[in-house]
């Protein structure tokens, strides 16, 4: 029997996470929490042997944070990322994080409980590819390492200059790499990009 | 060829008058060059030419031969006269010549030599107001410009630069003077919309100490950096829009969220539906009245738990129920921060560290928050029932980060180790500016 929690802020996604696992025999659902902070704590004492956590839980608290940290200190729990989020660097970071498994919501193929057999029978579920999304006229995948750092910046509405402390560059480069995907996106304003980035979930700045 | 000595008395008279204005003009421009210290062969030949030039019209003069007793110079003289008219016309002609190259050579020297008069109509000329002075004030040199400064400022020109400058740094100007800064580095606006920055530096000049003071036109300036304050407001203004979008942003895409739970649940009653009419209208049908059951008790449950929504979830509450499944009771004394601030995320982040603590190290079974707001902050400690600490506990990663992450938002934090653990932490109340919800 494995034991799973799942770590989902909103009820009704969550009461289905809960239906599936408890529709299974082979699992056995211990906890089921909203805040992804709390989740290191029931990892301290407790047997958990799975997690499906979501990246954007309660109170703005990231999924992904959350899992990295239990991956550093349990290392033998095993985590399904769930997101309905496109942001690209998601999957990037979970893997580095040692995540075992990750599933969109709505895009991908399998059902969640065969993604959840497949990772305790120690596979890692990863998407083939990543979301593909349009920005204004370019495709997701034309934007560069750097310029969807810059992106994911911008839509935290810092100044430039602060933008360009936190990346490490200078203010020139930040404009520069603002004016590429201007160019690419067809967009006329820095606002437009920004905004139409993160109303798509193309990049996400707190999370 | 006709001596001198035959000319008519008027044709005499003439050729003296002549020679004696060129020697005057010689003269004039001999003594002006010597004023100017100026060094040179002109000026040598110029001497000469004076010298020979005024013996020779003395030696011109009506019986001038005369006066002297000494045969040898009668004779001189005499002979100086039988000279002829041609040659003495020719003396005087080059006596001319030369005066003119000097007085040419004297305008030149003039020009390219820097004179108290030519410094001062330099400084007239600049846009820049200048005033120089000694220590106790008294003004060596003001240009134009900042005479015309000092009077707009203060009604009259500057009689101690010392005072000029204690008016402008107190903001002591006349009423048409628009005061845009005090102290140091005064910066004034005058009526015709012109923006001056003083500045007043001392110079050291030949051993003296001398006060400059300069008002720099910055109109320019002064226009640019307003217009750039106005577009960083408005660009602050976008941001915080932004910023405020983003959360709606997250908020809508929960909300997709849930609408696809509910189709799900759509989906899920409707084949619950179906295999029911199945099980009814087919005996032979190979699903169990238990598993049919089972099916529509998940379907009503969800649907109960959809119709009430459920409420919003207490944070402490979940810190609580966290706390719980490790075997650790939560006391809590005081006031919490309000639910989704700032404060309350750092209380948790703060609560759980002190949580993981006091389960790993300190075997404790009860942890006490004692929560106070004291103004714009809120000091909370955390304190644990478990074995006190080792020595002076060490900040590692959790602690460290979690004291960055409270210095961050502007807030402090301590810790104690003995004789017990204990965690203070003081965390603004209010969120950081530019995180607030903006006022439509």
């Amino acid at each position: 029997m494995t034991n799973v929690m799942i770590v989902e802020d909103q009820s009704m996604p969550r009461q289905l996470f809960e239906l599936f696992v408890n529709s299974s025999p082979d699992y056995h659902l211990m906890y089921s929490i909203g805040n992804a902070a709390m989740a290191e704590i029931y990892c301290m004492n407790n047997r958990i042997d799975l997690i499906l956590m979501d990246v954007c839980t309660a109170m703005g608290e990231s999924g992904l944070t959350a899992a990295e940290v239990i991956k550093r200190k349990y290392p033998q729990i095993r985590i399904i990322i769930v997101t309905s989020m496109p942001e690209c660097s998601f999957i990037d970071r979970a893997r580095a994080a040692g995540v075992e498994s990750f599933w969109y919501k709505e895009l991908s193929r399998e059902s969640i409980l065969e993604v959840m057999d497949r990772t305790m029978a120690g596979e890692h579920v990863y998407p083939d590819e990543l979301p593909h999304l349009m920005i204004g006229e370019a495709d997701s995948s034309e934007f560069t390492g750097r310029e969807l750092e810059v992106l994911r910046e911008l839509t935290s509405g810092d100044p430039d200059e602060t933008i360009a402390a936190r990346l490490h560059m200078s203010v020139w480069t930040v404009r520069s790499h603002i004016r590429h995907m201007l160019e690419k996106t067809g967009f006329e304003s820095r606002t437009k990009l920004a905004v139409t980035a993160r109303e798509k979930g193309f990049v996400m700045h707190d999370y | 060829m006709i001596p001198f000595s035959e000319l008519s008395a008027y044709g005499k008279l003439l050729v003296g008058i002549l020679f004696l204005v060129v020697v005057c003009f010689e003269l004039h421009y001999l003594t002006h060059a010597v004023y100017l210290r100026m060094h040179s062969g002109r000026v040598l030949l110029m001497a000469c030419s004076f010298s020979a030039g005024f013996l020779l019209l003395t030696m011109l003069m009506e019986e001038f031969e005369l006066n002297f007793r000494n045969t040898a110079i009668r004779n001189a003289v005499l002979w100086v006269k039988g000279l002829p008219l041609l040659l003495i016309l020719a003396a005087i002609a080059a006596s001319a010549a030369l005066t003119a190259e000097m007085y040419v050579s004297l305008s030149r020297f003039r020009a390219a030599q820097i004179s108290g008069e030519s410094v001062k109509e330099a400084m007239d000329n600049l846009p820049t107001g200048i005033c120089f002075s000694l220590r106790n004030g008294m003004p060596l040199l003001v240009n134009r410009r900042m005479s015309r400064i000092a009077r707009a400022c203060t009604g009259d020109d500057i009689r101690n630069g010392d005072l000029f400058w204690q008016a402008l740094t107190k903001g002591e100007v006349g009423r048409e003077v628009t005061v845009l800064q005090r102290g140091d580095h005064p910066m004034l606006k005058f009526a015709d919309g012109r923006v001056f920055a003083f500045q007043r530096t001392a110079v050291d000049a030949a051993g003296k100490t001398v006060l400059e003071i300069t008002a720099a036109d910055s109109t320019e300036p002064f226009q640019l950096s307003i217009r750039l304050n106005e577009e960083n407001r408005a660009l602050e203004a976008m941001n915080r829009r932004l910023r405020q979008y983003s959360r709606n942003v997250t908020a809508l895409v929960r909300d997709q969220e849930i609408l696809d739970a509910r189709v799900c649940i759509h989906d899920n009653m409707g084949q619950a539906l179906l295999m029911a009419k199945y099980a009814l209208s087919d005996e032979n049908a190979d699903i169990s009245q238990d598993t049919l059951l089972s099916i529509w008790k998940e379907n009503v449950s969800l649907l109960r738990k959809e119709r009430t929504g459920g409420p919003e979830e207490d944070v402490f509450r979940q810190f609580c129920d966290a706390a719980a499944s490790v075997g650790v009771h939560i006391r809590l004394q005081g006031e919490l921060p309000l639910q989704n601030s700032d404060a309350m995320r750092l209380f948790v982040a703060a609560g759980r560290e002190c949580l993981t603590n006091a389960v790993r190290h300190a075997g404790a079974d009860e942890l006490t928050v004692a929560s106070e707001r004291n103004g714009e902050l809120y000091r909370i400690c955390f304190a644990n029932n478990g074995t006190a600490p080792q020595g002076t506990i060490r900040e590692g990663g959790g602690l460290s980060s979690l004291r960055r992450r409270i210095s961050r938002a502007g807030g402090t934090m301590q810790v104690q180790s003995e004789p017990s653990f204990l965690l203070t932490v003081c965390i603004p109340a209010v969120d950081l500016p530019g995180d607030q919800e903006e006022t439509p």
